[in-house]
């Protein structure tokens, strides 16, 4: 009997295997339903940023020239990964003709629409094809599904190329306003004191200036500003939220035992902070972080609207809502690009919303 | 015989989480006379904390009461508070059962003053106005012996300490002289000394006002000083009822007695182990089939014990065990 | 307390002058200056000589390099006199005065509508928590949170000027009024309110979702709070626990809310009135830094500054009259 009674207690001692903290906040965060699609929106708008070139565009995905593979369509990411020899042989962007021409042996893969987001359509550049039609008469039809702009420009070209600035935006901002939120806030949680005193005054200095006042002069004084530039900028002024942030929960690990036991153990300042702080404060600070994808994209739209934003042409989705103001009564200058802002905004705040709700530690406990 | 102030029967109270049907109190039956005061004691996790919620229809979501029925029998008026209108409840909350709880730091508002949350419990249950709820919050503050009440009138809870908030929130569960109040482990949260201090208020206050108590909680020592009776608890049932003093000189189930034996011995020329229960107290969602003490217990017997759950039944009078084998163990 | 006070106030004037420091460096460091914007945009026939022009950067102060600008600035400043704009030739405190009334009219309805609607939103919201009504009004409140304001404000122009137009629903698009001024003065109001509705619109729903989940949140997490089931054993009904005993406690955060929204009332937005024409503060920000008036730029942005630290010394004041525990020494 006693030897059953053992087992039993190893049983009941041996619990189940505890999951590490990402996992289970993965485990919380796939139980919405809502977050999942979002997550899911977040990948497809992901895929369709990096085949851009493969679903809209001029130039052939693959193409066989003069005996040798070719990918042109590369060409929209760099003019200089679109190979000089077609400018030796003078197409001038116009390929489909001129590939036969020069070399009736070649054939190539096309992207899934035929259209440019830089320029109109022209006459027969397709075989058999018309040129874009712009103004009244550029609403959504069959060659183009989102309509084009008053020049003839089609927009579904506009919207898939977009789609590259709108998440670079996010990620290189953000990527930028995170590491100096971070670090500002981590110096001035950790050691206090002067140092506090100083980044404090720093936050509030940059968060007293209006941001987009900043943004303008930032731009202005930068003189040629390119899309690079412009997502520089808003990172440098987007990080006072998270330093904020940053600090608070610094303030507040610093004063857990376990700070102190590795300070018992001889760990230096910056040790402790980047790998023992840092790690547990990540979770919240991860929230704001997605926000700011968010806002960073609303930012660049909100820039390019007023007609800040990267030089044409490059293809955003605020420009095109800045011809919309215009030609109001082009209405699919609006939706489109709206919609689409619209749906990337939503879709970030809600990945943002159930990362908070995976990963807080108060709403853990009220689950359990 | 008058019926019971307080009759639980049958008290089932579940929580459905992401793990399933999680019944916390499995079907517990108690009664507390009028006057007298009852000790729930039990190990963390045994469902006596949920008991004490469940009276007033306070637990919480994802709990629920599932079946059951809890009679309250008051000024010649019976009402069942597990399917009373909520309107009949709330005056039953704070005017005629009152409740403390276990972390007196966090149990009062911190935004309005003493005085303020005194007083709104007995403006909720009598027309009184501003100003006599006032001086009844004074009388109150006097009663549980706090210094310098008319000054605590007007502070806030966090410049209290510990143990005094806790005397608010008797003044404030007493102060509609309730029949009956609930003390959900009212000293676990404090100091032994202060500990000792409110046990022996509420003592005296029971004796002076007459108020029954239903104490909830898991120090055995507590229970046998001021209890009238003891009910055991354990995973969600009641496993032994009896007066404090039958039960201390002659605990009858197996776990009672390991309780009991497991206090540390004060003599010090007793230098035999600390007596333990091996094992752990069983999670819901984990209960043991039969009796759910027999994996630990050192008298189970298969294969009654580990299939047949046993009926709490009344061995001696007044004297209640759910145990098989109740009468052989003993003798 | 007056010690406090003194404080915060010492280091916010540290802190102002840091930053008009800063923004007049970083304007003076723009490329051009407002002779050549302005020359640039009008008739090139019409060039001024050198000679003319040079003249014309003395007056200004615009030859002498940015710190001595600045210097010349802020002890002018500290007179009182914000100087004169350079491309409107009025006095800065003028055109302030001018623009400050349009902002105040959008944003002050704004922030009172938000406040007005949001309260009884979140409280309806959490107290209706988790059921079918509650998880749409969410949803909507979320999608327009999420919803841009610049394409909200082109939608709602072409519904309400395109294509009602001519229907007694239409709205006008641009201006604040179309009525000269001695036009009778009611007319004037309705016209002038008819203008704002869609500026105000436009202003207020994204704050408005905002607060009210902020609320909503709030409420979620006090009523988790073990001072609310002492409250509901006390017999207290759900509404007064919630109005009474919960909100009071989300009073405390919101708070804060309110004081920082401050600069925001009187800054305006740049998008909204760029988008309606509308002639008010973000928009003179916007066009004096296009214009490069150096004298407007700063009187804004001290002015701005003044009012986002005023904010937060206001926000950490009510805090501590709101919350008894907290003590601002």
């Amino acid at each position: 009997m006693s030897q059953e009674k053992m087992r039993v207690t190893e049983e009941i001692d041996a619990e189940k295997p505890s999951r590490g903290f990402w996992s289970d906040a993965w485990q919380r965060y796939r139980r919405r339903p809502i977050g999942m699609l979002a997550l899911g929106f977040v990948l497809f708008l992901s895929i369709v940023a990096l085949f851009a070139p493969a679903i809209a565009g001029t130039k052939p995905v693959i193409c066989k020239y003069k005996g040798d593979l070719y990918f042109p369509c590369l060409g929209y990411f760099n003019r200089s990964w679109e190979s000089p020899i077609f400018t030796k042989d003078k197409f001038r962007g116009t390929y489909p003709k001129n590939l036969k021409q020069k070399d009736p042996e070649s054939w190539a893969v096309w992207p899934l629409v035929f259209q440019d987001p830089y320029r109109r359509v022209r006459e027969n550049e397709w075989p058999g094809r018309r040129e874009n039609p712009s103004r009244d008469e550029g609403h959504p039809n069959r060659l183009n599904l989102f309509g084009t702009d008053q020049y003839g420009v089609d927009i579904f070209a506009k919207m898939v190329h977009g789609t590259t600035i709108a998440l670079l935006v996010g990620f290189v901002s953000m990527g930028l306003a995170g590491s100096i939120g971070v670090l500002v806030g981590a110096l001035g949680g950790y050691f206090g004191g002067w140092v506090d005193m100083i980044t404090s005054r720093l936050t509030e200095i940059v968060m007293c200036i209006p941001t987009l006042v900043l943004i303008l002069a930032l731009i202005a004084v930068v003189e040629k500003p390119t899309i690079w530039k412009t997502m520089a900028i808003i990172g440098a002024t987007g990080w006072t939220g998270i330093a904020r942030l940053t600090r608070a929960e610094f303030l507040r690990l610093r004063q857990t035992e376990f700070v102190m036991a590795a300070r018992a153990t001889g760990a230096g300042s910056l040790r402790i902070m980047f790998r023992h702080i840092l790690p547990n404060a990540l979770a919240p600070v991860l929230v704001p972080i997605t926000f700011g994808i968010a806002s960073a994209i609303l930012v660049e739209g909100s820039l390019s609207f007023l007609g800040f934003g990267p030089p044409p042409p490059t293809a955003s989705w605020g420009s095109v809502l800045n011809s919309a103001r215009s030609n109001l009564q082009l209405w699919w200058l609006v939706v489109f690009p709206g919609a689409g802002i619209f749906l990337t905004v939503l879709a970030y705040n809600l990945v943002g919303e159930g990362l908070q709700e995976a990963t807080d530690p108060r709403l853990r406990e009220a689950k359990k | 015989m008058a019926a019971p102030l307080l009759e639980i029967k049958d008290l089932v109270t579940v929580f459905h989480t992401s793990e399933g049907r999680l019944p916390a109190v499995d079907g517990v039956s108690l009664s507390i006379e009028r006057g007298r005061t009852l000790g729930l004691v039990g190990e963390s996790g045994c469902g006596k904390s949920v008991t004490a919620m469940s009276t007033l229809r306070l637990v919480s979501s994802p709990g629920r009461i599932e079946s059951g029925s809890i009679t309250f029998t008051t000024e010649g008026e019976s009402i069942d508070l597990v399917t009373a209108p909520e309107k009949q409840l709330r005056k039953v909350r704070g005017g005629r059962i009152g409740m403390i709880f276990q972390e007196p730091m966090t149990s009062l508002n911190p935004v309005f003053t003493i005085g303020n949350q005194i007083a709104e419990v007995v403006q909720l249950h009598r027309k009184a106005s501003r100003s006599e709820a006032r001086s009844r919050a004074l009388e109150m503050l006097h009663l549980v012996r706090v210094a310098d009440p008319e000054q605590r009138l007007d502070e806030y809870p966090h410049q209290l300490s510990g143990g005094m908030r806790q005397r608010v929130m008797i003044a404030i569960a007493l102060a509609c002289e309730p029949d009956l109040i609930i003390a959900d482990e009212p000293t676990t949260a404090l100091d032994v000394t202060i500990q000792a201090q409110i046990l022996e208020l509420l003592d005296d206050l029971r004796s002076r006002l007459g108020t029954a108590i239903l104490l909830i909680t898991h120090d055995l020592g507590v229970v046998a000083e001021t209890c009238d009776d003891v009910a055991v608890m354990y995973a969600g049932r009641i496993v032994e009822q009896a007066s404090a003093v039958e039960l201390f000189s002659h605990p009858l189930h197996p776990y009672t007695i390991g309780l009991l034996q497991a206090r540390p011995n004060v003599d010090a020329r007793d230098r035999s182990p600390l007596a333990t229960i091996p094992g752990m107290v069983p999670p819901p969602q984990d209960f043991p089939s039969g009796c759910r003490f027999h994996p630990r217990c050192s008298h189970a017997r298969e294969p009654q014990c580990n299939v047949d759950s046993p009926a709490l039944r009344e061995v001696s009078p007044g004297h209640f065990v759910r145990c098989h084998f109740a009468e052989e163990i003993n003798s | 307390m007056v010690a406090y006070l003194l404080r915060r106030v010492l280091l916010g004037l540290v802190t102002l002058v840091v930053i008009t420091l800063m923004v007049y460096g970083l304007a003076r460091s723009m490329p051009g200056n407002p002779l050549t914007v302005q020359l640039g945009e009008s008739d090139p026939s019409r060039k001024l000589n050198p000679e003319d022009q040079q003249r014309m950067l003395e007056i200004y102060g615009l030859d002498k390099p940015w710190p001595v600008g600045y210097v010349q600035w802020i002890s002018k400043v500290i007179q009182g006199d914000l100087g004169r704009s350079i491309t409107r030739k009025q006095p800065v405190t003028q055109l302030i005065g001018e623009r400050i009334g349009p902002t105040v009219l959008i944003s002050g309805t704004a922030l009172f509508l938000t406040w007005f609607l949001a309260i009884p939103l979140g409280l309806y919201a959490s107290a209706r928590g988790g059921r079918i009504d509650e998880r749409f009004t969410g949803l909507v409140l979320y999608a327009l949170y999420s919803f841009p304001t610049f394409v909200a404000a082109l939608f709602l122009q072409i519904i309400f000027a395109v294509w009602l137009r001519d229907t007694r629903w239409e709205l006008p698009l641009f201006g604040m009024s179309d009525l000269s001024s001695d036009a009778p003065f009611f007319a004037r109001c309705v016209d002038v309110a008819w203008h704002a509705i869609l500026p105000i619109t436009c202003q207020t729903y994204v704050v408005l979702a905002y607060n009210s989940r902020f609320i909503k949140a709030n409420l979620e997490e006090v009523v988790r709070q073990d001072f609310i089931r002492t409250a509901r054993a006390k017999g207290a009904g759900p509404w007064r626990v919630l109005v009474h005993h919960a909100f009071r406690n989300t009073l405390i955060p919101l708070v804060t809310l309110l004081g920082l929204s401050l600069p925001a009332l009187v800054g305006g937005s740049v998008i909204i009135e760029q988008i309606f024409t509308w002639p008010g503060m973000g928009r003179l920000f916007f066009e004096s830094i296009r214009e490069r008036d150096y004298p407007t730029i700063m009187g804004l942005t001290l002015m701005f500054s003044v009012l986002t630290l005023a904010g937060q010394l206001l926000a950490d004041l009510l805090y501590s009259i709101v919350d008894p525990r907290v003590n601002v020494e």
